[in-house]
């Protein structure tokens, strides 16, 4: 024992001087001085994919902003539902945001039993990019518009292939909603994300393709698109028809943003909502997000707060009447 | 007569039954390749298992290890993992790295005061390199606010 | 086009291009040899800093990135029985038994020359041959896919040393292990056992870690003097030229891996783990001395690294002229071009020619770059091993706790880890070998999705069969399912008669 005496001694005075050092950033308490501390923005997503990228466009913008380092962290799984789950945990301290992707944080609770978090923990600061979902067909398809795709899809049920990105993903619903508003009937083709699921259109595996507005701007040549989700024609693919333009009374759409966990002041979420704001109107980044093909956004804390639930209820109406045909 | 691969294989029979309880709700599209696995899993422990209960002489799976050495280790490594969400990376690797370098040592020509130096050194170096030059901020744990 | 040859290279060789990409190419080898930090980690640390920074350098630097760390993976690998990064699976069969030999520079050298020529004919296939082969990599649909596991799957006859069904049963673990989270198609939560934690399912590298590495640090202290306190390297000289003019000898063995890992490469979706596993199952079938491997053979380590750096230009082939990223790293490159304006495809080559042509080009170059650091690095990097257990054994530990943390921020991997190190452990006693275990990991997905989506294609056709079995590249995958399960019968008919075929790789 007498060996260790001298090993437990040096022990602690390493622990006291590591100790030390860890409580020198201590923040103060005033909450007027946020924010005064390194700012952690999670991706819930890997290194290198959509979301991962907007976040590190945003980094430096963000530091001068805000005034203090901001570090991203990526915490991938489950479609985002790992880095969801662990937001909605965290202490509401405003230093800890995690980007947010709609339609993922609605349709995960509805679909799974238990993903982690709800759709309300999910605490919105603002949503800064929007990504169209289009439908597109082969070049050489017998289908030219979209009615005569709907067509096809009552004459022949479940035998035209439609290529996506996931199971209660955004491609997902956007096809259950382009059913359940024509009563047309496909063959859903779901890949693991939105490369694969092209590379399996580019390679004629699948009749049409779900895709987003980034994807459809790369690969327009090699595709017929049929109808794009945006609200308005679609800035960058001019020529392409909403489907509100073609009468389905539909929107599609992946947008980001970002969010803070639950019950985060408001004067905190108002000092983010302005800084991410300011970034979204830059009109550098907007000009870069439109050659990329994607639809800058900039909307608030409560106007995205809003759009949240509507999109709530429209799809939860939708896989509710999905279960209920299957049962 | 029980041995390595009669228990091995019995257990492998063991964790096919308990996935097979846990994926029986799954749908037909979800559970139609995982079903494949188990059953095929189970038909090859079961091989496994006769196979073992014909044969003999099978040498035993931990023939020359020495326990005193290796449940420290074990122990350590589990309490290390329970360190690091308690009191963050630094101070459980600092605490980790110094106990064993000296328990490990059979020469006992390491003195405490060297070990603790040399744990706090390589603790120290990558904690800085991966917090800001890799930018990956290790956990604080939950005692210094996590 | 000429031009842009020129233009390439005088663009190359600018001081500061060309620095930047030495620095990518020695930060990607530390990285790389860092078990948990990966390629792709590497290159997204880098793109904060492209968004300022002109088209050429920013490429050239994460082409530099990607190169040295898949090279560097083989550190790990070799020294410590870890892959650094899933590729280097397969270097850890002969790597690390070459090591316990007291031969850790010859494992090391014949790592950097052969991951060198690798490199170079992958980023020469990637230069000469991008259109015809990017057009085979679009014929890979889901019944493809689904051929192609189970062509992988048959590796397991190589990788089970001893007994065959035990690696049946690894195989089939691992695969069960791959279902654990959500269900790629149907969106399930299975095996979860109900905890949410468990939906992102099991990090390859995770489990490759904790399989790998966690069993290697119990055994070097499960003895009071291990042999691997009487590993020793002591330098000798002439070890890495010896080792170059045999490797040089051995030419068919090099150009077959590397023909390997570029075709593995071009399929999106199959990376450089199952690239160095198929070269290495055929370094061994093609072997007259097939009993040497798994005990320290170099042609082994040769195999996988030349395979796995070849798979990096072939990765990059649907990239460049598809614009789909067939691999992770790729898909960060893809966004560093969308970034610059530049938009993968044929237009890539006509309208930003000089940038891609350099960018090519220097892959090239980072290649030959990470072969001179790798091979005068490989003396000093080996010397690590001969510290001693007592400070090593808790080194590693340590470093596979940062890693397993790194990958995904996430400290239940590091539990996860652990528990599969312990698992490890004890199955390994019982006689279970890691490697079919991580190959059914690796291939579960890939055979999940192409099982199941030809399934749906199918149902919607009106005929499985079809689907499965008339498709014209299924039938070649199909064929050589047959022949690779086959083999063992083969080779017996082979040996037996007397006239033996002269063989360059023995």
């Amino acid at each position: 024992m007498k060996r260790f005496c001298p090993l437990v001694l040096v022990l602690i005075l390493a622990i006291s001087v590591v100790v030390g050092c860890a409580q020198n950033g201590e923040e103060g308490k005033d909450e007027f001085n946020y924010p005064t501390k390194t700012i952690k923005y999670v991706v819930p997503f890997n290194p290198g994919g959509q979301s991962d990228l907007e976040a590190r466009r945003q980094q430096k913008p963000l530091e001068e902003k805000l005034g203090v380092n901001v570090v991203i962290e990526n915490k991938p799984g489950g479609g985002g539902a790992v880095g969801w789950s662990e937001l909605v945990r965290k202490d509401p301290d405003g230093y800890y945001l995690t980007g947010m992707n709609i339609p993922h944080i609605i349709l995960q609770p509805l679909a799974r039993e238990n993903a982690g978090y709800e759709t309300d923990q999910v605490n919105p600061v603002a949503l800064f990019q929007g990504t169209p979902i289009g439908l597109a067909v082969q070049p050489d398809s017998p289908y030219n518009t979209l009615d005569e795709f709907i067509e096809a899809g009552k004459a022949k049920p479940g035998q035209i292939t439609v290529g996506g990105s996931g199971t209660y993903s955004g491609h997902h619903i956007t096809l259950m909603q382009l059913q359940d508003k024509t009563g047309a009937e496909f063959q859903y083709v779901p890949s693991q994300g939105a490369a694969p699921s092209v590379q399996s259109y580019l390679g004629g595996h699948v009749d049409a393709l779900l895709a987003n507005s980034n994807d459809l701007v790369q690969h327009q040549d090699k595709m017929k698109i049929l109808a794009i989700g945006s609200k308005e024609r679609f800035e960058p693919l001019p020529d392409v028809k909403t489907f509100m333009e073609q009468d389905i009374d539909m929107t599609a759409s992946i947008d980001r943003g970002v969010a803070v966990p639950p019950e985060t002041d408001k004067r905190i979420i108002e000092k983010l909502e302005k800084a991410f704001l300011e970034i979204a109107k830059d009109e550098e980044i907007r000009a870069q997000m439109k050659e990329e093909g994607f639809l800058p956004l900039a909307m608030g804390a409560e106007e995205s707060k809003q759009y949240i639930n509507e999109m709530k209820d429209k799809y939860s109406a939708i896989l509710e009447k999905v279960q209920a045909e299957s049962k | 007569m029980l041995n390595k691969d009669i228990i091995s294989a019995a257990i492998i029979l063991i964790i096919s039954g308990i996935f097979w309880s846990e994926g029986s709700g799954l749908s037909e599209m979800g559970g139609f390749f995982p079903r494949i696995i188990i059953i095929v899993l189970a038909l090859f422990s079961g091989i496994q298992l006769i196979q073992s209960l014909i044969k003999k002489n099978i040498e035993p799976a931990f023939a020359g290890v020495e326990a005193k050495r290796l449940i420290p280790m074990i122990i350590g490594v589990i309490a290390y993992v329970g360190a690091i969400i308690l009191i963050g990376f630094a101070l459980a690797s600092l605490l980790f790295l110094a106990v064993f370098f000296k328990l490990l040592d059979n020469t006992k020509k390491v003195s405490p005061v060297k070990s603790v130096v040399i744990a706090s050194l390589i603790t120290a170096v990558f904690y800085g390199v991966f917090n800001y030059a890799f930018l990956v901020p290790l956990p604080v744990g939950i005692v210094f606010g996590g | 086009m000429p031009a842009d040859f020129i233009a390439a290279l005088s663009n190359i060789a600018q001081p500061t291009n060309f620095l930047i990409m030495a620095i990518g190419v020695g930060f990607g080898i530390i990285v790389g040899a860092l078990p948990g930090l990966t390629a792709t980690m590497a290159m997204a640390l880098l793109v904060p800093f492209t968004f300022t920074m002109d088209a050429v350098p920013a490429l050239m630097g994460l082409g530099g990135i990607y190169v040295g760390a898949i090279y560097g993976g083989c550190i790990a690998a070799i020294l410590v029985n870890t892959p650094g990064t899933p590729s280097a699976i397969a270097t850890t069969f002969d790597g690390f038994p070459l090591t316990k030999k007291g031969k850790a520079e010859h494992a090391l050298v014949t790592a950097a020359f052969s991951s060198a020529v690798g490199g170079v004919i992958g980023a020469v296939v990637l230069l000469l041959l991008s259109p015809p082969l990017a057009s085979i990599a679009l014929k890979f649909g889901p019944p493809e896919y689904f051929w192609l596991s189970i062509f992988g799957l048959t590796i397991i006859a190589t990788l089970a040393s001893g007994s065959m069904l035990k690696g049946l049963i690894g195989g089939g673990i691992g695969l069960l292990l791959s279902q654990i989270g959500i269900a790629p198609l149907g969106g399930e939560m299975r095996f979860t056992f109900g905890l949410y934690q468990l939906q992102a399912g099991l990090s390859l590298i995770v489990v490759l870690i904790g399989f790998f590495c966690i069993p290697e640090v119990l055994s070097m202290i499960e003895k009071k003097f291990s042999q691997h306190d009487s590993i020793n390297y002591k330098p000798q000289k002439g070890v890495a030229k010896g080792i170059i003019s045999d490797l040089i000898k051995k030419p068919i063995l090099l150009l077959r891996s590397a023909v390997i890992g570029a075709f593995v490469g071009i399929v999106p979706g199959a990376g450089g783990n199952i690239a160095g596993l198929v070269s290495y199952n055929e370094a061994v079938r093609w072997s007259k001395k097939p009993k040497e491997f798994g005990k320290g053979n170099i042609d082994g380590v040769a195999a996988s690294e030349a395979a796995n750096n070849a798979e990096v230009g072939g990765s990059l082939v649907p990239l460049m002229t598809l614009g789909i990223p067939g691999a992770a790293p790729a898909a960060i490159l893809l966004g560093a071009l969308m970034l610059q304006g530049m938009r993968p495809g044929p237009e890539l080559y006509i309208n930003y020619g000089d940038i891609t042509y350099t960018f090519l080009f220097s892959l090239i170059v980072a290649n030959i770059v990470m072969g001179v650091m790798a091979f005068y690095g490989a003396r000093h990097v080996a010397k690590l091993i001969n510290l001693p257990v007592s400070y090593l054994a808790p080194m590693v530990v340590f470093m596979t706790v940062i890693g397993s943390y790194a990958i995904r921020n996430n400290i239940v991997d590091v539990i996860i880890m652990i528990l599969f190190g312990l698992v490890g452990y004890v199955t390994k006693k019982a006689g279970f070998h890691p490697g079919p275990i991580v190959l059914g990991l690796i291939l579960g997905p890939i055979a999940e999705n192409g099982l199941v989506q030809s399934m749906l294609m199918g149902k919607s056709a009106g005929s499985m069969f079809e689907v499965f079995f008339t498709r014209p590249l299924s039938i070649i995958l199909i064929l050589l399912c047959l022949v690779s399960a086959g083999w063992p019968l083969i080779s017996n008919l082979r040996n037996k008669t007397p006239d033996k075929e002269a063989d360059a790789n023995a």
